[in-house]
C-alpha cells in the first residue's frame, strides 16, 4: 500500500481519537490526497468503519505504519521505562513513568544523590536489622528449651517477654517496616497452627529482615545509571547531526562539571566533618555544576561551529541508535 | 577584548576536556583501589566518634559518599598534624601501615588537587569565552 514496506499494527481507539489524529501521529504531516489514501486503506482493512469521522473508543484497528514513524510532537512522549521490581522503590518507579522527558532527566541527575543520601538511611536500617536479626534466633532457641522441659513455662515466658522488649526498643523506629499494624509480640508469637511448625512466625520474621536488609544494600547504586540512559535515548531518537552532538556534548560536560566539583570539595574541605545539611548541599551542588558544565560544553560546542562530529567519531551512535 | 578564531576555541576546549576527564579517570580508579585498601585495615580503629560524627557514619557507609572517608585516611597519612588538629583530635598514634601505601595516599592527594585545580582552569576557561562571546 502507497508504495513503501509498511508494518501493521492493531490500535486501540482512545477517547478524542479520530482517523486524522491517528494518521498524523504515525505519518507525521501529510498532504490531502495522501491522507484521504490512508483513511481509504483503514476502512478497507476495518469493514466496520464505515464512517471515517466517527471510530468508537475502545474500537480496535488494523492499521499500516512506516517501519520508522515520524510521530507528531506530543505531550506524552514515550521515554524509557525504568522497571524496578523491589517493592520499596514501587513510588520511585510510579513517579518516573508519570514524569515527562526533561522532569526524567532531572530526575535522574538528582536520583543518586538522593539515593546516596537515602540509602544512607537504609544503610542504618540494613545496620539494625542485621545486629538484631539474632536476637529473634535467641526466641527460637529459648522456645526449644521450653519443649525440651529445660526451663519451666514461668521462665520461659519471663525471658521471652523481656527479649521481645529489647528487640522492638533496639529496632526502634524501622520496626515499621516490619509491619505496621501489629506490634513485635504479634508476630512473632508462637504458632498454635496444625501441620505448621511452632515457630514458623518466628523464622518468617527472620527471613523478612534479611530480605529487607538485603535490598537496603543494594539501594544505593540502582538509579546512578538512568541519566546515562536518558541521554543515549535522546541521542536515538533524533536525526539531525547536531543535536546528537550537542547532546553528548553536554552529557560528557555534566559528568565533567559534577565530577571537577566532587573532587574540588572533596579536596577543600579534606578534614572538615559534615552533617545531613552539608552532605545534601553538597548533592545539590554537584548537580548544579553538572548542568553548568553540560551547558557551557554546549555553548562551546556551537560557538566552534559545531563542525566536528563527535557522535560518529566516538562510535556513540551505533550504540545508542 | 580578544578575537579567538572558533576553531581555536574548540581545540583548546577539547584538550582542555581530555585533560579533566584522564584526570577524572586515574582519580577514580585510584580511589577505588585505595578505598579497598585502606577500608579494611583502618576503619575498625578510625571510623568512630569522635572522628566522625553520627551523620558521617551513617553516610560514609555507602556510595559514593564512602570515597570521602578514605580521603580522610588518606589525608591523615600525608599530613598527619594538620589532619590531627582537624578531625582526628586526641588521636594518640597514627595506624601502621606500609611505606608503600603512605607513599601511595601522598600521590593521590597531589593527584586530586591537580585535578581540582585544572577542573577550575576548565569552568574558567568556559566562563571566559562565552562571557567574551556575549552568548550567555
Amino acid at each position: 500500500m502507497l508504495g513503501q514496506q509498511l508494518d501493521t499494527i492493531v490500535y486501540h481507539v482512545r477517547p478524542g481519537d479520530n482517523l486524522t489524529k491517528i494518521i498524523s501521529r504515525y505519518y507525521g504531516t501529510v498532504t490531502p490526497q495522501k491522507r484521504q489514501a490512508i483513511i481509504q486503506q483503514i476502512q478497507n482493512d476495518n469493514p466496520k468503519v464505515k464512517n471515517p469521522n466517527h471510530i468508537v473508543p475502545n474500537q480496535l484497528l488494523f492499521i499500516d505504519i512506516p517501519p520508522q514513524y515520524c510521530a507528531a510532537p506530543t505531550e506524552e512522549t514515550s521515554t524509557p521505562i525504568l522497571n524496578i521490581t523491589k517493592h520499596q522503590l514501587k513510588p520511585l518507579q510510579q513517579q518516573w513513568n508519570a514524569a515527562s522527558p526533561k522532569e526524567r532527566d532531572m530526575l535522574s541527575s538528582l536520583a543518586p544523590i538522593m539515593l546516596a543520601t537515602g540509602s544512607a538511611g537504609l544503610t542504618s536500617i540494613k545496620t539494625s536489622f542485621q545486629s538484631n536479626a539474632s536476637m529473634l534466633q535467641e526466641l527460637v532457641e529459648l522456645y526449644d528449651e521450653y519443649k525440651a522441659n529445660k526451663i519451666t513455662k514461668g521462665q520461659y515466658d519471663y525471658r521471652r517477654r523481656k527479649l521481645i522488649q529489647k528487640f522492638e526498643s533496639k529496632l526502634g523506629p524501622f520496626r515499621k517496616i516490619l509491619s505496621r499494624k501489629k506490634t513485635q509480640r504479634q508476630i512473632l508469637r508462637i504458632s498454635r497452627k496444625r501441620g505448621r511448625k511452632p515457630t514458623a512466625n518466628i523464622t518468617r520474621q527472620i527471613n523478612k529482615m534479611g530480605k529487607l536488609a538485603k535490598y537496603a544494600k543494594g539501594g544505593g547504586a540502582i538509579l546512578t545509571v538512568a541519566g546515562l540512559g536518558v541521554a543515549c535515548y535522546e541521542i536515538g531518537k533524533t536525526d539531525d547531526k547536531h543535536e546528537k552532538n550537542e547532546i553528548l556534548v553536554e552529557s560528557l560536560g555534566s559528568v565533567a562539571g559534577s565530577s571537577i566539583f566532587g573532587i574540588a570539595v572533596g579536596i577543600i574541605f579534606i578534614g572538615t566533618p559534615i552533617g545531613w545539611l552539608a552532605g545534601l548541599a553538597i548533592g545539590v551542588g554537584t548537580v548544579l555544576a553538572g548542568m553548568a558544565g553540560g551547558q557551557g560544553a554546549k555553548q562551546i560546542y556551537n560557538l566552534s561551529g559545531s563542525q566536528i562530529d563527535l557522535v560518529k567519531q566516538t562510535g556513540v551512535t551505533k550504540f545508542c541508535s | 577584548m580578544f578575537v579567538i578564531a572558533p576553531e581555536t576555541i574548540w581545540t583548546i576546549f577539547s584538550y582542555l576536556s581530555i585533560t579533566v576527564f584522564a584526570l577524572i579517570f586515574s582519580v577514580l580508579v585510584y580511589i577505588i583501589i585505595m578505598h579497598n585498601i585502606l577500608y579494611r585495615r583502618l576503619d575498625p580503629i578510625l571510623f568512630q566518634k569522635p572522628w566522625f560524627n553520627q551523620a558521617e557514619l551513617t553516610m560514609y557507609s555507602t556510595w559514593p559518599f564512602s570515597f570521602n572517608k578514605t580521603l580522610q585516611y588518606m589525608g591523615l597519612l600525608t599530613f598527619p598534624e594538620y589532619m590531627k588538629k582537624k578531625r582526628f583530635k586526641g588521636l594518640k598514634k597514627i595506624p601502621e601501615v606500609s611505606s608503600t601505601i603512605k607513599n601511595a595516599s601522598k600521590i593521590y592527594i597531589y593527584l586530586q588537587i591537580l585535578t581540582a585545580l585544572v577542573g577550575i582552569a576548565w569552568f574558567t576557561y568556559i566562563g571566559v569565552i562565552l562571557l567574551t562571546n556575549e552568548t550567555l
